[in-house]
Formats: C-alpha cells, sequence, structure tokens
C-alpha cells in the first residue's frame, strides 16, 4: 500500500501480523501500568527511534507523522493539564486551575498516547493489510467468512468516500434552490447516511452474491500469501521488550521530571 | 429458525460496510470537534457516541448475535485504513463497546427494535469504557466538576447519538426498502 | 439445462415475476436473453446460475429443474463483484475457494491472464484498472472457476462501446464448448455471436426464441413493442429538426484549467454557450468530462473564469439553478424521501401550496413518474431515478441542463424518451450539455458537438 514512500524494508516487514497486535495489546497494558514518567519518557523515545528507523519511509512523511502525532497528544491532554487536581499553582484563571501536578500528569498522559502512537504508525507502515487478514485465517483460525469480509469491505472505501464526496457536491447545487429545513441540521444528516447506507447495503449484497458464485464458503482452502512465524517474531518481541526494560534503568539516570509517579 | 441466526456472508459484509461508511463520515466531521479538545471542556465526547453507533444500527437491520461486535471491530479497523493510525487503544475500546452492545441485546434476546433497546445500549456501550479510561486517563486526579462534565457529555452522547439517532437512522432505512434484500419484509410493511 | 413449468416470486411482493416458465438450453449452446428493464431478465439467469434462491433468498417452485452445478458468472458492476485489492490476490480467491495448490497459482494466473488479453503484473492493484479492463480480470476469473457454464450478466453495460466490441470478440474466442448464458440491453455487439436469443416481455413471459436473424425478422414489432435494444434500433429514434439558431450567449468559459494530482487534467481557452442549443460532449474514459462539469459548477478547484450572464461567477450557489448537473448516479442527488417531495420542495419556494402541488403533478406527469410519486426516491428503476433527477432540475427554471451520461444503462424505450424530453428542453430554450459515449446520439441530435481530446476541448466538425 505504501511502496511509494518506502525507502527499505527492514526485518518489521517481515514479522508476522499477530506478533504485532499482541505485541501491541501488550504494550497498551504496560503503558497503563507504568506510572513513572521518567520510564514512559524513555520507552516513548525508544518507540519514536524505532519508528524512525524501522518504518523505511521518506524522511518528510516521518516529519510529518511525528508533527501530527506530538500535536495530537497534547491536544488530548488538556483537559487534564487545565482541570486537573494539584497543589502547587501555577496558573488560575476562573476554572482553569494549572498545577505542577496536573502538568506533569497531563505530560504523562500524552506520552501514552505518544508510545502507542508511534508503536502504531511502524506497525501501520510495515504491515500489508490484507497479510492481517490472511495470517489471522492461518494462524489464529478465525473463519474465512470473516476474514474475506474485511478485505472485500475495504476495497469498497474509496467507492464510499467519492460517494460522499458527489453527494455533498451535489447539495452544494440544491441548497440555492430549497428551503434550508430540508438540507440542514437532523434532516440532511439522516437522509445524507441513509443515501450513503442503502448504496452501501446493496453493493454489499451484490458483492456477497458475486463471492459465493465464485465457490467461496466457510469449508477447506488454500491460500496463496502464507504466513507463519518465525525468528523474525522473537526478533520484534525483543525489540519491545528491550525497550521496555531498558527505558526502566535509564529512566532512573536521566530524568526530566522531578517525580517518579505521576499520580 | 436455527438458519436465522447463523451469520450468512451478506450479514458479515454488510455488518462491515455498514461500519465502514459510519467511520468516513465520523472523520470527515469528527476532525471538527477535535478541534474543541484543546478546551478541555469536552465538547469532542458530545460526538463520541458516533463510535458505537455503528453496531446500534447494523444490530437493528439484521439482530443476530455477534454483529455489533463485528461492528465495532470495522469500526475500529476503518480509522486505521482512513487515517492511516493503527491505534490498539480503539481497537481495545471497541471490542469493549461492542461487548456493551451485544450483552444488552442478548438481554432482549436479538428481537426487540424498539426505541429502547438502541438507547439502552448507545449508553452501556459509552459507560463500558470508563473504568479503563479512569485508569488510562488518571481521571481520579481531575476536578470533579470537569469529571461529572465528561461522564455527562458521554452518557448523553451515548443516549442520544448512539441510541436515538440510530433508531432515526434504521427507520429511514426501512422506508427506502434496500432491507428487502436482507429479508425484511415484515418490518417494511408495518412501518409502510 | 432445463426448467419445467417454474414459478418466482419475491418474499414480500404481491404478485409473481415468473409463472409456468419453461426454458431449455442445450450443451455448448449460446443464448443470449434480451427483455425490457423490470421483466426479470436477470433474475432468470440467477435462477439459472443457482444463485437464486440458494443465496438470494426468493421463493421458486417448478416441476422439474436440471441446472449445472457451479457456473461461473460475471456481473456487470466491477465495484461490487472483487474481493480483493490485487489482480494476483483476485484470482487466487479463486483458486483458493478450490483449494488449487498454492504452487500452481502464480502458472494458472498468468495462463487466464494471457487467455483474455489482460497483460498486467499480478501486483497490479485492481482500482487502477479501466472499466474494460476489470471485465476481461472477470473473464478471467471465470476461466479459473473451470466451470463449464458461463452466466454473464451484462457485462458490457458500463463500457463504452468501442471497448465492449472488442470484450465480446475476446469472450467469444474463449467461450469453446461452454455453453453460455447472457443477459445484456446493448446488444449490437453480441447479437449475431450467439446461436439463440429468447425475448421476454414486460410480464416475464418468454415471447419468442430464435435464431439471431429470425428474431430480427419475425419479431421486429414484439422488440420494438417491447423497447427492447436490437442492432436495427436506431429505426425507430425519434426524429428532430436540429435548432440551428443561435440564442443569446449565457455561459462563457475562458482559460479554464483542471488539476488532478499535480498533473494538469484538461484545459479550455475559450468557450461560448449560448441559449437553446443541444451540445455533446465526448472524450474517453478519464479524459475529464466529469470533471469538466463540476469545474464550470463550482464544485473543484479550478483557475480560469467561468462567467454567467454576464456576471463572473465564483461560487456554485450564483448560479441560482440555472445551471443544473445531473449526475451519473443520481442517487446521491436526492434529498427527500418520496419520489413527490423531490420535485415539490422546489415548487414550493416559488409558489403557494396549492400552486406548488399543481405543478409539482404537472411536472411528474411530464416525466412519466406520476404513478410512483409516493415511492422513496432510492426505490425506483434506474431509468426512473434519472428522470426524476432531471425533474428536480425543472424546479429551479434552469436555463443550462448539464447531464452526464442518461442514457446510460436504460433500454431502448426510455432512451427514446429522454431524448424527446431533452428536445423539448430544448424547444423551449433550455441548453442542454450532455456527456455521452453513444455514437448514435452524438451524431444525430446534437447542433453542437464538443469533444475532449489530448487535455484540450474541441469543438467537432467545425463546430458551429
Amino acid at each position: 500500500m505504501f511502496e511509494s514512500i518506502k525507502r527499505y524494508s527492514t526485518f518489521i516487514d517481515r514479522t508476522n501480523p499477530l506478533t504485532k497486535i499482541v505485541a501491541a495489546i501488550c504494550l497498551f497494558i504496560a503503558v497503563v501500568l507504568i506510572h513513572d514518567p521518567n520510564h514512559l519518557f524513555h520507552l516513548s523515545l525508544w518507540m519514536l527511534l524505532l519508528f524512525l528507523v524501522m518504518s523505511g519511509i521518506e524522511l518528510k512523511y516521518q516529519a510529518l507523522l511525528i508533527a501530527v502525532t506530538v500535536l495530537t497528544g497534547l491536544v488530548s491532554s488538556a483537559y487534564m493539564i487545565l482541570y486537573g487536581e494539584g497543589d502547587t499553582t501555577l496558573f488560575e484563571f476562573g476554572l482553569v486551575h494549572i498545577t505542577e501536578e496536573s502538568i506533569v500528569r497531563g505530560l504523562h498522559i500524552t506520552m501514552r498516547g505518544l508510545t502507542l502512537s508511534f508503536f502504531g504508525s511502524l506497525i501501520i507502515f510495515t504491515t500489508r493489510l490484507t497479510d492481517v487478514f490472511y495470517s489471522m485465517m492461518q494462524q489464529a483460525k478465525v473463519k474465512p467468512k470473516y476474514a474475506y469480509s474485511f478485505m472485500a469491505s475495504i476495497r469498497m472505501l474509496p467507492v464510499i468516500v467519492n460517494e460522499f464526496i458527489t453527494l455533498r457536491r451535489a447539495r452544494k447545487v440544491r441548497r440555492s434552490l430549497i428551503s434550508r429545513k430540508h438540507i440542514g441540521g437532523l434532516r440532511g444528516f439522516t437522509s445524507t447516511v441513509v443515501i450513503l447506507l442503502s448504496q452501501s447495503i446493496r453493493r454489499a449484497h451484490r458483492l456477497a452474491v458475486a463471492m459465493e458464485s465464485k465457490g467461496f464458503d466457510d469449508g477447506a482452502r488454500t491460500y496463496y500469501r502464507q504466513t507463519r512465524f518465525s525468528g523474525y517474531d522473537v526478533c520484534f518481541i525483543a525489540l519491545i521488550a528491550v525497550g521496555l526494560i531498558a527505558s526502566y534503568y535509564s529512566g532512573q539516570w536521566i530524568t526530566p521530571f522531578g517525580t517518579s509517579d505521576a499520580r | 429458525m436455527k438458519k436465522r441466526k447463523a451469520l450468512t456472508l451478506t450479514d458479515v459484509l454488510v455488518t462491515v460496510v455498514v461500519s465502514l461508511v459510519f467511520a468516513v463520515i465520523y472523520s470527515v466531521w469528527g476532525a471538527f470537534y477535535t478541534a474543541l479538545k484543546p478546551l478541555g471542556i469536552h465538547l469532542n465526547e458530545l460526538v463520541y457516541g458516533m463510535w458505537f453507533i455503528a453496531p446500534v444500527v447494523v444490530y437493528l437491520i439484521i439482530r443476530k448475535p455477534g454483529v455489533a461486535l463485528i461492528a465495532e471491530f470495522a469500526a475500529a479497523s476503518a480509522e486505521t485504513i482512513v487515517l492511516l493510525q493503527f491505534d490498539v487503544m480503539l481497537i481495545i475500546y471497541g471490542l469493549i463497546q461492542g461487548l456493551a452492545c451485544e450483552l444488552v441485546f442478548a438481554i432482549v434476546r436479538y428481537k426487540s427494535t424498539a426505541l429502547m433497546v438502541a438507547v439502552s445500549a448507545g449508553t452501556a456501550a459509552a459507560l463500558s469504557t470508563l473504568p479503563l479510561d479512569w485508569y488510562y486517563g488518571y481521571l481520579a486526579h481531575l476536578e470533579t466538576w470537569n469529571l461529572i462534565l465528561m461522564a455527562g457529555f458521554r452518557i448523553l452522547s451515548g443516549a442520544v447519538v448512539a441510541g436515538w439517532l440510530a433508531h432515526i437512522l434504521y427507520r429511514a432505512l426501512l422506508e427506502t426498502g434496500v432491507l428487502k434484500l436482507l429479508g425484511q419484509y415484515k418490518e417494511i410493511e408495518k412501518e409502510a | 439445462m432445463e426448467v419445467v413449468n417454474m414459478a418466482l416470486q419475491f418474499r414480500g411482493a404481491h404478485d409473481p415475476l415468473f409463472t409456468d416458465m419453461n426454458l431449455q438450453i442445450e450443451k455448448g449452446e449460446k443464448v443470449l436473453i434480451v427483455g425490457p428493464s423490470g421483466s426479470g431478465k436477470s433474475t432468470l439467469l440467477n435462477i439459472l446460475s443457482g444463485l437464486m434462491p440458494r443465496v438470494i433468498d426468493a421463493l421458486l417452485e417448478a416441476d422439474h429443474m436440471d441446472l449445472p452445478d457451479g457456473g461461473a458468472v460475471v456481473f456487470q458492476d466491477p465495484d461490487s463483484q472483487f474481493t480483493m485489492p490485487t489482480i494476483g490476490e483476485e484470482l487466487a480467491f479463486i483458486m483458493e475457494n478450490n483449494q488449487v495448490h498454492i504452487d500452481d497459482m502464480t502458472s494458472n494466473a498468468l495462463s487466464a491472464l494471457e487467455a483474455v488479453g489482460l497483460r498486467k503484473p499480478l501486483e497490479t492493484q485492481i482500482s487502477s484498472l479501466s472499466g474494460g479492463m476489470k471485465q476481461k480480470l472477470a473473464i478471467a476469473s471465470a476461466l479459473l472457476q473451470k466451470a463449464d457454464t458461463f452466466f454473464l450478466d451484462e457485462p458490457t453495460s458500463m463500457l463504452d462501446e468501442n471497448t465492449a466490441c472488442s470484450l465480446w470478440e475476446m469472450i467469444q474466442e474463449v467461450w469453446e464448448e461452454r455453453t453460455v448464458v447472457i443477459v445484456e440491453h446493448r446488444v449490437e455487439h453480441v447479437w449475431f455471436r450467439v446461436d439463440r436469443i429468447i425475448l421476454l416481455n414486460d410480464e416475464g413471459c418468454i415471447v419468442a426464441s430464435a435464431t439471431p436473424s429470425e428474431m430480427l425478422s419475425d419479431n421486429r414489432e414484439a422488440l420494438d413493442a417491447l423497447g427492447v435494444w436490437h442492432p436495427h434500433s436506431w429505426q425507430n429514434a425519434p426524429r428532430f429538426t436540429k435548432s440551428t439558431d443561435n440564442g443569446a450567449p449565457l455561459l462563457q468559459i475562458n482559460d479554464l484549467s483542471i488539476n488532478r494530482v499535480g498533473s494538469e487534467l484538461l484545459s479550455v481557452d475559450d468557450l461560448h454557450i449560448p441559449k437553446g442549443q443541444w451540445i455533446t460532449l465526448e472524450g474517453e474514459n478519464g479524459s475529464g468530462k466529469s470533471s469538466f462539469m463540476m469545474a464550470v459548477m463550482k464544485l473543484m478547484q479550478t483557475r480560469g473564469e467561468v462567467i454567467f450572464e454576464d456576471r463572473p461567477i465564483r461560487k456554485t450557489k450564483q448560479f441560482q439553478g440555472a445551471l443544473y448537473p445531473v449526475f451519473q448516479n443520481p442517487e446521491l442527488q436526492f434529498i427527500t424521501n418520496s419520489v413527490f417531495d423531490e420535485v415539490f420542495i422546489n415548487l414550493e419556494m416559488h409558489h403557494d401550496e396549492s400552486a406548488a402541488e399543481k405543478k409539482t403533478g404537472q411536472v411528474l406527469s411530464r416525466m412519466g413518474l406520476s404513478h410512483i410519486k409516493r415511492l422513496h426516491p432510492l426505490e425506483i428503476s434506474t431509468g426512473q431515478k434519472r428522470r426524476l433527477s432531471v425533474a428536480t432540475a425543472l424546479g429551479g427554471i434552469p436555463q443550462i441542463i448539464f447531464l452526464d451520461e442518461p442514457t446510460f444503462g436504460l433500454d431502448a424505450r426510455h432512451t427514446f424518451k429522454l431524448l424527446e424530453l431533452i428536445h423539448e428542453l430544448v424547444e423551449d430554450g433550455t441548453t442542454i450539455i450532455m456527456i455521452t459515449h453513444d455514437k448514435e446520439i452524438k451524431e444525430r441530435y446534437p447542433s453542437r458537438r464538443l469533444k475532449i481530446h489530448n487535455g484540450m476541448l474541441e469543438e467537432v466538425g467545425g463546430g458551429v
């Protein structure tokens, strides 16, 4: 999917998608359990490094992605920075109550987001979407019915987006000719969604008929793309585990935050 | 009866595609609400219900066990595909919200299309992830008024957007006749 | 293949679609089924291919049914018949279903592609293929199914003239000994390639079954009466005197330039469009015809000037409905939930309620939509949707109507009806700009022809 912006591939491109998903879930749990902002700081740097080195995409896209990730990360914790509890007040204005504790906590939440997002971006650019479903069928024994429904639906995504764009254009034309009540607010929203849904349901039904006519069923089948577990999976897990442990120790040496507990 | 309960390929495809449609709409309109986030007063929570409107709509049109869960999973993976963000959190949250919906639907034995069922499912889904947020977002350490605002907006959104709005969309879909493809003749007659 | 006394009814429908249907198709025979829209020809194909009632629910009864198992079906819409993102994966999908060993997959896929003349690497994204190539891929898929029967459901209805012709040539080359059942309404390129043609009427009864030449010689009247396309249909097309007068200038376009993904797609130096002209716009798929419509409507970012009645136009709403587009997918233009309301909401702005209702009735009957005015706009047939979409334009009293392939997918009856309507509009002084691939329409009707060629908009044949 990203061939055009890939510069090189790494062993992570050959790691089984299931391993990546399981690693992602473990990382999520770890991140929720880490309360030391210094540990998390080093961990998010580790993930940033992995993304920079291992994703293999062009620098300008990496830069763009990092900028967006950091920004959304900061924005998502604004509620905590502005309104979190704390004793050492730095700034107070009306409801806004910024304290040292709330800033640390807010940044801690931001870093949780960053760690997961950098890791997520690494996965996105090193995984073929269809391989995710192929490995789900082969290694996780997910029924083909589900896996192929997902793969087939992905093909429809651009069609849905195009329909949405065209529909909005069509409404722009008619908007000046009719009363606002037909096209604005809830009514406008409902009719937009209903048209898109009904078009898509029709298409999904036709596709199901087409798939069954091609002999698709939930029974035995062979697989064009073989996915398997290999040494790469061990390396990948090791990479994440090393990051988790090493960042704990380096977090004791270099401490940008004065506290070891964000709570 | 037994045949009706098993998910067919059409059921699964319709479920996934409907979720994709909502994901597309959400990523266009949702962008506006993300812009409200820096205020920190959780206005973005008001559209949070859009996240689990798909399972409720899909349940109303198919009414079989499992579709709500698949719909939530699809909505979360659509985010991955549309916005190029693989967000583990979204997928985990999606699965929890899907399970919460399934629970409500199981209680009515996958039969009722009443408004109350839709509203309950929406509310259940909204509530289901609060415990996780509690730990992830340190909600215990938030000024009380702000916490109440967040939870209130979210539950309101679950009930209104995922429940009430989903029901309106279902009724409007019945009128278009497209659900005949899924064998809903009786429901369409009743609506007419 | 044989069905005896077959009856079929859709669940929830009041009347059966077929009753006492008897049909026999010999092994190796090539049969074309034709009929007006709504006659159930696609449904019949679905029954013969075994998809109905196994996959598509319906009530089916018959004294005797002998159908081939595992026939291969090719559908009309490329967007809803492929499962996978790339050519290789799509072909593999079929082989996976039949549990072909992985070592044989690549060679099988390549030889199927070779057979249909689609020379593309296996990693090619299906979305990057043209409509014709997608249908070739669909045929290649059918070949891989190793079926002895092919069912083709309007495989060329979404293709332009030349592509359709070459696709049929290719299909004839690969069908060999197989039994082939075809449903198609664009028949000019397939008519004489088959052994037998079956004609259905509006009630879903078989009214004739004959060889291609006999069908034309003996059943010409029935074909024409049902409005089914046949190789000589255009002889019955409505004839109008072309309006040659040049009305007052309406629309002027200067130095318009449309970009797509960074490079220039189309540029228009200088174009004047006066009142009361019938203009056709032609050009290959992807040459930017629809984009041109969007650009003039200001629905797309472009450089250049659009001047309407001496006023420069910057936003769509400045047209106030005087320039009105009818999109290729009319569904996307609808707003309300009844055919009546769809027209009424335009008129209620200009008239009081009772007058608006009366006028709505007039517009609907002019479009032949009165009998379905209570239905939901998404429920009606393609032809009806397209007419409704033109009807929504009339509410705003447009001076120019821009039609994007309006006759696409319509049978002869509805095509001619639509052409008559367009002629009436032109007579009343409306300018029509019509994107079309149809050779006959381009040659018969317009007072002026435009063509997109090498990224430039040109007049055809010297123009006006």
